[in-house]
This record gives structure tokens, C-alpha cells and sequence, in this order.
């Protein structure tokens, strides 16, 4: 296993075992910490050591281990250090089942993640190929999205959601742009740094969408995050699979609660989506009373409601950001704004102008005048309370 | 055989040559062997339906694939860390390989819309589908059904010739349908609104009909298949 060579390779010299304590004291609160304090990130991320001459990539010795970050359906995450540059890495280990080889979800998230180099997708640095385990090096990023949204609950600051959605629609269409679908967005797989850089991660279940007429999975998204369409059992979809997800998120971030929570089956699901949107039938929807799972006693039920009224945090923002909402939240999928138009509608027109004009590699955050805003409330940091004129009608609100 | 083109259509074939390509396999490596193995590679990173491209095995390790199809997964894994972990290949990639020689019979292989597309599985769930090589064929579906005697085309070898003129490599593994070619134009607009694929009616050819020949035009740079 990777993690008993990373450490086995490991000898300390003094100068290193320094370094190597100055790791382990460092907060352990790497979701503890406000990620929204651009000082807490101040870290070894940005200093370059070149500490030792022979290592080099593809190789087991050069990362070390620190910690265990969690458990995926297919692999360990542990956060860790490269010895070749000092860097920050999240290394995912792949346990590798001697019948199976690698698993097919590791050769297409590592195959997939190869081509994509964007300032919005995580980084794959290195992959390393040992008989028992497939390790995939990624950048290091502290928190992702759930996280983020737990340490500040009751809904995010408004320009901080902003930020959130321009990034996440702007890896979005990049990806798609390379007609790559990623079929898992949820606020696990956002990953945000110190600085409120959000990167698209977990290409476990993203594929191609590039060839017509292969054979695509109806059992992709996360239940809460699935289109109705997918639900319905349609046999066809595209890149709106991913922009109902990233409705979702959307609403999550504003509200500090997913938007359509808490069932068990896809029927379910299907009934708390109607519930807003309405039931669809023949007229605004044709051809939906052909898909599998649509149900005929649908009928005569729900009535579509307005947005606002149902996720009242949209009554206190402008009406455009209630607008992009509904695009997105579209039951009809060819009628689902793509991520590219997304970008261009005037709920991102308060960002200064560079922002749409930056190279893939390039962060928002280089623009002057993009930073994440102190958020309202933080579980970690309970006293810190801001003027209370900004806290109050947050707290009447929310 | 598959007659339906589930696992051996002309997007997963010309992937399989675009590994062989980013492998940089030497002409005695273009094997029988190496076919299948980027075969398989192409259909794990395209096919979400994941039994189908389990008939391989028996294709290509005869009657004891059971035992030896592990083995068989580590060359796969080898072949990925060969082409450097890049298995994803485009559609404009596929389409410029079918370009260079586009009126061979390879890449007549169109799927039908039927078999595309996200598959409900609920009716699969109740047994597995174990492969039915090497001495016969995959199910067909009646929408596909070919009338031929050639299952034998994709059944085991026991040689392991290496086939040194590449553009029949293809050639002389498949069998091969005799399908009225279709223009690049005429194809994209049919995968767009794929109701216009027609379930072609396949009568496979008797006989494997010679490549044109394409050898100087492959010898060219073909660097761009590196990318992407």
C-alpha cells in the first residue's frame, strides 16, 4: 500500500523532521478554521522546497503521507505532502482487487482529469502505479462545499454565492465545452480553498458524452441532485444533467439547505420536485407521458409555485438571482440553460468585467476586486460576530 | 459475433487503433492480442453498460477465459499506463482516424439507436449475463438479428500471428457487413437525432474484403491522435 511506501521511504534528517513537525502542528482544524479567512491558508502551500534531488513523479517516495481525509466508494483520500516540491497533495488510494485489475472508474476519472487542466477542476499531479494500488495525486484543497456550508449554516453570503456558482458553471462549462459529463455534482465533490478557489472533483462517475452512441448508465447523481428527466427514466441526456445539480447547489448555498432533501426512492424524489415545479404533462412537456417512470394519477396534483415562495431567501435578493434559479431548475432539459449562458446572465454582471475574459488556468481571485466575503455566522468561531446590523435581519431571515 | 455492435462499433474500433497509435506498438506487436486488450480499454472507458464487453474474454482466451481473464485485466492496466494513463479519446479524434481511409467496411460498424443511449436495467438484474464464447455468438436482439454462419470470425485463434500490415489488421479480424457507406455529414447528423439510424438489416460478407490502400497516408505524422 501506498501509504506504508510513502513511509517507509521516509528518513528524516533534522532539517526535515523540523518541516515534517511543523506540518503536524499546524491547525488540525483543516475544516476547523474559517475557510473564509484568507490569513488561515498562510501555510507551506506556497513555499517551493526542492528537497532531495532523485525523487521524481510516478514514484511511491516521493509523498508522504499525513493524514486520512476519508473513505470513497472505491478509495482512501489521505492528505499528504510531495517531497519533490513541498506541496500540499490529496492522494487518493486505489485498492486494487486482484481479479479486477484497476477498477473502471479510476481509468476514467484519471484519463478524464489528464486532458482537463482548468483553473475550476482539481489538479491531477501524478499517478502512481504499484502492484497492489493505483494512487491518483491531487492538488490539496482545505474544505469543499458541505463542509463549508456546516461551518456557516443558514445559508451563505450572498456574494459569496456568487463567487461559488461563477466558478462551479465556469469548470462546468469547460468540461462540457470538452463534451465531458460529470454525473456526481453534489457539495462533496466542490472542493474550496483558503481563498474561495471552487474546483469540480470526484470524476468517478464523469464519462464522455463525445461519442453518439455508446451506452450511458440511468443510475448516475445522487438522488437529491438527479433531473426529473433522469428520474422518469429517460434514455437519453446530455449536459443539463449536470445543470439541474448545480440548480440544486445553488439553492443550497442560499438557503443552507438542500433543495429537494430527505427521500428514499427516485419516486419520491420525483413527487418533492412536482411539488414545486408542478406536474408535468403532454402540453409543457412532450413526450413525458412516454418515459418509464411517468405516472399517470400525477395528474390534478401540484400546481407549479413560485420560487420565492418556496425558498423564501430568494424574496430577499434581486430578481435576477431568482431568474438564473429557475433556468437552471428547468424540468425540460433541452429547455435548461447550458453553463455557458449561464456565465453570461446579468445575476454575474456585478463581478468586475476581467472575470469573463480569463484564461483556463487562471483563478477568479486574480481579478482585482474578487475576494471572498467574511460570512455571517461560523460554528468555529461563534464570538466572532460582525456589526449586528449585517447579523440581524440574517437571523430574522434565515 | 456481434452482430449487434454493442462492444465493436466504428467509435470503439477507432479507439482501439488510437491506443495502438499512442502505445507506439512496433509493427510485431500489432497482435491479435493487443487488438483486444485496446478493445476492452476503449469499452471500459465508454460503455456504461458493463457486461457486454465481458464477451471478449471468451474471444480472445478461448475456451478457459475464466481463468485467465485477470491476467488478461493487468495487460489491459499495463496498456493504460503505456498509452500514459490518456484512454480518453474524442469524437474528432475518432472521426479523423475514420477519415483517412473512409469507405473501409470498419467503419460502416454504426450502432443502432436501440442500443444506445441509458440503459434501464431492471431486466438484467435477474441473472448475469455470462458470455457465451468462444463457440457462440452474443444474444442478438431481433431488431439486429444477422442470418450468418460466421461466428467463427471472432472466435478463439490459437495462433498468435502478429499482423504486420496494419490497415488489415482490422480487417482481418472482423467480420465485416457490407453496409451502403455514409458520408461524415450524413453520420453526425444522425448521431445527433439518432432516431435516424436505421437498424440495418447486417448481411455480413462472406469475405474480408482487402483495406484500400492507405499505407503511406498512415505513415505520416499522426500526432494529433496524441491529443485528447
Amino acid at each position: 500500500m501506498i501509504v506504508d511506501l510513502v513511509r517507509s521511504g521516509l528518513s528524516p534528517s533534522g532539517s526535515r523532521a523540523h518541516w515534517f513537525h511543523t506540518l503536524q502542528v499546524r491547525p488540525r482544524g483543516r475544516r476547523g478554521r474559517s475557510n473564509s479567512d484568507p490569513l488561515g491558508g498562510t501555510g507551506c502551500e506556497g513555499d517551493a522546497f526542492t528537497w532531495g534531488p532523485g525523487l521524481q513523479f510516478r514514484a511511491a517516495q516521493s509523498y508522504l503521507s499525513l493524514e486520512k481525509l476519508g473513505e470513497g466508494t472505491y478509495a482512501s483520500v489521505y492528505k499528504g505532502i510531495s517531497r519533490i516540491n513541498g506541496q500540499l497533495v490529496a492522494l487518493k488510494v486505489i485498492h486494487m482487487k486482484t481479479e479486477e485489475g484497476v477498477p473502471f472508474t479510476a481509468i476514467r476519472e484519471a484519463s478524464l482529469l489528464k486532458g482537463l487542466k482548468h483553473a475550476n477542476i482539481v489538479l491531477l499531479h501524478d499517478i502512481i502505479h504499484t502492484r497492489e494500488s493505483l494512487t491518483l495525486v491531487f492538488e490539496y484543497l482545505q474544505t469543499d462545499l458541505a463542509q463549508y456550508m456546516t461551518q456557516h449554516p443558514g445559508g451563505l453570503h450572498s456574494r459569496n454565492v456568487r463567487i461559488f456558482m461563477f466558478q462551479l458553471l465556469r469548470g462546468l462549462s469547460f468540461i462540457h465545452q470538452n463534451r465531458i459529463l460529470h454525473r456526481d455534482l453534489k457539495p462533496q465533490n466542490l472542493l474550496i480553498s483558503y481563498l474561495g478557489e471552487l474546483k469540480l472533483a470526484d470524476f468517478g462517475l464523469a464519462r464522455s458524452k463525445s461519442i453518439p452512441s455508446q451506452t450511458f448508465s440511468s443510475e448516475v447523481v445522487t438522488l437529491w441532485y438527479r433531473p426529473p428527466d433522469v428520474l422518469l427514466g429517460s434514455t437519453d441526456y446530455s449536459t443539463a444533467l449536470d445543470m439541474w445539480g448545480a440548480g440544486c447547489v445553488f439553492i443550497e448555498m442560499l438557503q443552507g439547505a438542500p433543495a429537494f432533501p430527505g427521500v428514499t426512492d427516485v419516486f419520491e424524489q420525483l413527487q418533492k420536485i412536482w411539488t414545486v415545479l408542478g406536474v408535468p404533462c403532454e402540453d409543457n412537456w412532450p413526450g413525458v407521458s412516454l418515459l418509464p417512470n411517468y405516472r399517470p394519477e400525477w395528474f390534478h396534483q401540484s400546481e407549479p409555485k413560485q420560487f420565492r415562495a418556496v425558498w423564501k431567501r430568494l424574496n430577499q435578493l434581486p430578481h435576477k438571482t431568482e431568474d438564473l434559479v429557475q433556468r437552471m431548475l428547468t424540468r425540460v432539459p433541452t429547455d435548461r440553460i447550458s453553463a455557458l449562458e449561464a456565465l453570461k446572465h446579468p445575476y454575474f454582471s456585478t463581478l468586475p468585467p476581467p472575470i469573463m475574459h480569463l484564461k483556463d488556468m487562471v483563478s477568479i481571485f486574480k481579478v482585482p476586486g474578487v475576494r471572498l466575503e467574511t460570512e455571517v455566522r461560523d460554528i468555529f468561531n461563534p464570538g466572532r460576530r460582525i456589526k449586528p446590523s449585517l447579523l440581524l435581519p440574517a437571523a430574522k431571515c434565515w | 459475433m456481434d452482430c449487434c455492435r454493442k462492444m465493436t462499433d466504428k467509435y470503439l474500433l477507432a479507439m482501439t487503433f488510437v491506443y495502438f497509435k499512442r502505445a507506439r506498438f512496433t509493427i510485431a506487436e500489432y497482435t491479435r492480442k493487443n487488438f483486444f486488450i485496446a478493445l476492452y480499454l476503449a469499452n471500459t472507458m465508454e460503455e456504461d453498460e458493463e457486461e457486454s464487453k465481458y464477451e471478449i474474454f471468451p474471444w480472445v482466451l478461448g475456451k478457459n477465459w475464466r481463468k485467465q481473464f485477470p491476467r488478461f485485466l493487468k495487460q489491459r492496466d499495463k496498456l493504460w499506463v503505456r498509452i500514459e494513463y490518456r484512454a480518453a479519446v474524442s469524437r474528432r479524434c475518432c472521426e479523423e482516424v475514420m477519415a483517412i481511409v473512409p469507405s473501409h467496411s470498419v467503419w460502416q460498424r454504426e450502432r443502432s439507436a436501440h442500443h444506445s443511449g441509458a440503459q434501464r436495467q431492471y431486466t438484467d438484474r435477474d441473472h448475469i449475463r455470462v458470455p457465451r464464447g468462444p463457440l457462440a455468438s452474443p444474444v442478438s436482439c431481433a431488431l439486429c438479428r444477422c442470418d450468418t454462419g460466421l461466428d467463427q470470425d471472432l472466435g478463439p485463434s490459437s495462433a498468435q500471428t502478429p499482423n504486420a500490415t496494419y490497415p488489415h489488421l482490422f480487417a482481418s479480424l472482423l467480420p465485416l457487413e457490407t453496409t451502403p457507406p455514409r458520408t461524415a455529414a450524413s453520420c453526425r447528423k444522425a448521431a445527433r437525432t439518432k432516431s435516424h439510424v436505421q437498424p440495418s438489416s447486417c448481411c455480413c460478407a462472406k469475405e474480408v474484403p482487402r483495406a484500400q490502400s492507405c499505407g503511406s497516408a498512415l505513415d505520416t505524422s499522426l500526432d494529433w491522435i496524441s491529443e485528447e
